[in-house]
């Protein structure tokens, strides 16, 4: 099992108390268990996307106290999208101040298929926001709001935590999330924890003295005032002293004042900044007790570090408290001085009782690191057991395709029976004037089998738009007996390129589905919206609103169903059915979504999708093709398969190697021209720390229009780019139209054109699109033009910048 | 449930838990949802500008630009430049962080930056309006070129000093 953890905020800040005490002894133990593969990562704003560190300096550091910190890090990037499906995401850490929000990332790795574990320390910030910084408390807000969203196990140190949580969640609507106690311990594992020398001022001040022992940060929560209030009103004279021990944290400045100007400092009151292991180990030993007289807390690891030094615990009468402490410690209310008092008093007022007492914590059995390290571990493996996978022995023997042309089915045909020797049966979906001649024309091996409109329809009507069609049909074909529980889809021009086996769309026990792209990346077809990019439209908003994952799994390649799936995904959904969605978006999402232990979300392997560089920016390049999407137009003159056959001939499996090499060139031209872009992008934002980016905006006083260009532009030689346009809203109030033109060319030092123009109609509903430029044919220095002309309007914005084309 | 609504309904506990303890949460909800559209390492400036309220402006500029909530200081120091009118405000929001160090360690990527010196109109929006020229062919634009200056410049007011 491959376990992700996230530790930027142990790796980032230079203490270690509380959660990094936890985040610390936890991951040192976990990471030995070899049978699992843990990758430990920082998350580096400068690249966007996490750093590996080293597991074996990590432990170095963090377990034997050798080497430095900063040598943790590796070089190894690990992109939010490499995280793959079936991994676990374990949050061990206190990242919600991290920039890369959950809200962000969640969402991402769901798309994968990846199962997230969180461990909730608390949920203080939510429940008792007074007692936090703001800044914590939104940036809380959101973090558990991710979780609450997306987690798939949350681990609690204590069960109040899980009530609390469980609140939250029927408050908010939403199902109580699955949830489970891990406890901690206190024990210490870095050796040179407790063998350090103690600070002689506190042993001077700790000698002989009967003191109360407060460790920890100097908060509000925590409530030091009482104590001082309590050593004010009486204890003081008793002959009791209060040491408070830790690091100063927020809005304490009035309390750090009162303790500092206090005519008990120094005298009965004392404060031991950032005090080292030892002189912890030490403090704790020789207390008289420890008083934690928090308003709440996720734990109490204090008192658990006093248990085991045989140390006695007065502390608040709060249930998490009790639920830690039990009846090994004393408790009062944090509202009164006069019962912390009480409560010290108790212990003050007999030595035999005190001394019972603190016999009594030799019995104590603590829970050790080790043993938190093993559950711990336990629950995050939980999350992939006893889980429903895709049987191994699954047999698949149906083809069903949705068709209404001839031609093209009875073209691709001998490419399935010749490359798909498992299929022996195929459903054609088809309208009824189509069946007889198919019937007549086909010869070969495959059992065909019809299901006519009229069948499917049963009188309903057929839907006018091409996608909401097809979406409609597919969905009432599902119904039928005559398709198996489990097939393949696939349209009449999706032809496979070599010999393809079940296993092609089964691994380790789930449905392979296959993506191309982010629903939410999707630009369409280069401001020129058809039927296909309003069904993903329709597709995103549908996932979005449901909250299911949006990788676009319309993917032009065979894809293996499970109908029952499908038709639970419909009857869940009732009006998906006349939506005009995508079939494949929907459903595979759903499936990740709603199984995510059936599916595998995997890049696509198609060949002509997109057919042309100039389609769209490829977001995913397939790692081999087992399908190619067939256009004839490829196989025109001048176009990638020129000269190659497109039928079905004895040496079709040597010519598909041909046309993949031809393609994968394809392909690559296209990623050069990005690598282009990028570089030039990435030493674009160097030198001026913005990115070049091209806009039409509005403004000034007369409210015109203007093109906001970077100061030059670098491109590859006959290369096309993908060059990111933004239209500002606002255009739309200025111009009153709805479209407008924009045309850009190249021209050489003296002006003239080297390049045609390339002239695109604005489709203002789509404000953020992605321009297709053709770059000069040879590398040169020339200039990059722009222009938006409004002659009605008598407006017009142009710009001219240096273009380097490489 | 839509996650926009769930980060809602927190805020919305939050709150109320903050007036029961007596105080006032000082953070919006409007800031705090925001930040859940927060992508790491990047920041359009043409989409910021859509907020023409110049107080919340700083703030939303600050959660995009610096990855966290505006602090008293800042608050301070911006408020008194409140009545500026936005594009002007704007230009000093954007400019200050893009100069500052925490800008530069977060390593935060700017896009559409229309303030920024370094675009086509040298990021003075004042100066966008101008009217457009009737379009000449590359024939009068050689007889343009050959042109004495003070010609030039009244072919330029002639025909709005575009191409």
């Amino acid at each position: 099992m491959k376990i992700y953890m996230d530790l930027s905020t142990i790796m980032s800040v230079d203490f270690i108390t509380g959660i990094q005490r936890v985040v610390r002894e936890i991951t040192v133990r976990m990471i030995k268990h070899t049978e699992h593969e843990f990758y430990l990562l920082l998350y580096s704003c400068k690249n966007n996307c996490f750093l590996r560190l080293s597991n074996e300096r990590f432990l170095d550091y963090f377990l034997e106290g050798k080497g430095e910190k900063g040598r943790i890090l590796t070089p190894e990037k690990i992109g939010y999208r490499d995280i793959p499906s079936g991994a676990i995401f374990f949050e061990l850490d206190g990242v919600w101040n991290s920039p890369l929000k959950r809200s962000y990332l969640f969402p991402i790795l769901k798309q994968n298929g990846v199962k997230i574990v969180t461990q909730v320390y608390d949920l203080i910030p939510l429940t008792e926001p007074q007692f936090c910084h703001e800044n914590t408390c939104a940036n809380f807000m959101v973090y558990v709001g991710a979780n609450l969203k997306y987690a798939d196990l949350i681990i609690t140190s204590a069960q109040t935590t899980i009530d609390v949580l469980n609140s939250l969640t029927d408050r908010i609507g939403l199902d109580r999330k699955k949830a489970t106690v891990v406890g901690l311990s206190s024990d210490f594992s870095k050796k040179n924890d407790s063998n350090g020398s103690v600070d002689p001022a506190v042993e001077k001040i700790a000698e002989g003295s009967k003191y109360l022992l407060m460790l920890g940060t100097i908060e509000p929560r925590k409530n030091h005032a009482l104590v001082i209030d309590a050593l004010e009103s009486g204890l003081a004279k008793a002959g009791v002293k209060a040491i408070f021990a830790g690091r100063i944290g927020w809005n304490v400045k009035e309390l750090e004042k009162r303790i500092k100007t206090h005519p008990l400092y120094n005298k009965s009151l004392f404060f031991v900044e950032k005090p080292d292991d030892a002189t912890v180990d030490y403090l704790y030993k020789h207390a008289f007790a420890v008083a934690f007289p928090t308003f709440n807390e996720g734990f109490g690891l204090p008192m658990i570090e006093a248990f085991m030094r045989g140390t006695p615990v007065i502390a608040s009468d709060i249930p998490v408290l009790h639920e830690v402490a039990g009846d090994y410690a004393d408790y009062f209310d944090p509202h009164s001085k006069e019962d912390l008092i009480r409560c010290v008093n108790e212990l003050l007022s007999s030595e035999e009782k005190y001394a019972a007492k603190k016999a009594r914590l030799k019995e104590y059995v603590p829970y050790t690191w080790d043993e938190a390290a093993e559950d711990m571990l336990k629950a995050v493996e939980s999350v992939n057991k006893d889980v429903k996978t895709v049987p191994a022995d699954i047999k698949v023997k149906q083809l069903v395709c949705l068709t209404a042309r001839n031609d093209d089915m009875l073209a691709t045909l001998p490419f399935i029976e010749e490359f798909m020797p498992f299929i022996t049966e195929m459903v054609l979906c088809c309208p009824d004037k189509n069946v007889e001649e198919l019937k007549a024309r086909y010869k070969g091996r495959l059992e065909l089998k019809f299901l006519t409109d009229s069948q499917i329809l049963d009188g309903k009507p057929l839907p006018e738009d091409h996608s909401t069609r097809n979406y409609f049909l597919r969905c009432l074909a599902m119904r039928n007996p005559l398709i198996d529980d489990v097939f393949i889809m696939t349209d009449d021009d999706y032809r496979p390129l070599r010999t393809l086996t079940v296993s092609d769309f089964v691994e380790d026990g789930r449905y392979k589905a296959f993506y191309c792209y982010d629903l939410n990346e999707w630009r369409g077809t280069y401001n020129n919206p058809t039927s296909f990019d309003n069904c993903m439209k329709k597709s995103r908003k549908f996932l979005k609103d449901n909250g299911y994952p949006t990788m676009m799994y319309s993917s032009h390649q065979m894809q293996m169903i499970d109908k029952r799936i499908f038709n639970e995904m419909t009857a869940k959904f009732p009006a998906i059915i006349s939506s005009g969605c995508c079939e494949w978006c929907t459903y595979f999402n759903y499936g990740v979504g709603t199984y995510p232990d059936m599916f595998k979300p995997v890049p696509y392997v198609t060949m002509g999708w997109p057919g042309a560089r100039s389609d769209w920016d490829v977001f995913v390049q397939p790692t081999e093709f087992l399908f190619e999407n067939h256009y004839s137009c490829l196989y025109e003159e001048g176009r990638v398969f020129e000269g190659l056959r497109e039928d079905f001939h004895e040496n079709v499996a040597e010519e598909n190697q041909l046309k993949i090499m031809r393609f994968t060139a394809e392909l690559q031209k296209q990623m050069e021209s990005r690598q282009v872009y990028k570089a030039y992008c990435d030493s674009y934002w160097l030198q001026y720390r913005e990115m070049p980016s091209f806009a039409l905006i509005t403004g000034g006083t007369n409210n015109g229009i203007a093109m906001c260009a970077p100061l030059y532009f670098q491109a590859r030689h006959n290369g096309w780019t993908s060059l990111p346009f933004v239209v500002d809203r606002k255009i739309i109030d200025v111009i009153g139209s709805k479209k407008i033109e924009l045309s850009h060319w190249f021209t050489d030092d003296a002006g003239h054109p080297i390049t045609p123009t390339g002239r695109m109609y604005i489709d203002l509903n789509d404000l953020d699109f992605l321009l297709p430029v053709k770059s000069p044919d040879v590398p040169e220095r020339c200039k990059f033009n722009m222009r938006v002309l409004l002659e009605d309007k008598n407006m017009a914005a142009d710009v001219s910048i240096p273009a380097d084309i490489t | 449930m839509k996650d926009i609504d769930i980060y809602s309904a927190i805020y919305d506990i939050v709150d109320e838990n903050m007036n029961s303890a007596g105080q006032k949460l000082r953070i919006s909800k409007e800031l705090v949802l925001s930040t859940t559209t927060v992508k790491p390492g990047k920041v359009d400036i043409l989409k910021l500008s859509r907020e023409r309220n110049n107080e919340t402006f700083v703030k939303k500029a600050y959660i995009f630009m610096l990855n966290r909530q505006i602090d008293s200081y800042a608050v301070k120091a911006w408020k008194p430049q409140y009545k500026l009118p936005p594009d002007e405000f704007q230009h000093n929001v954007v400019t200050t962080i893009k100069g500052s160090q925490e800008f530069f360690n977060n390593q935060v990527r700017m896009y559409n930056n229309i303030y920024s010196e370094n675009n086509s109109f040298g990021g003075s929006l004042a100066g966008i309006g101008r009217p457009a020229g009737i379009p000449v062919s590359e024939r009068l634009l050689k007889v343009y070129r050959k042109m004495p200056p003070f010609m030039k410049n009244a072919a330029k007011k002639l025909l709005g000093g575009r191409r």
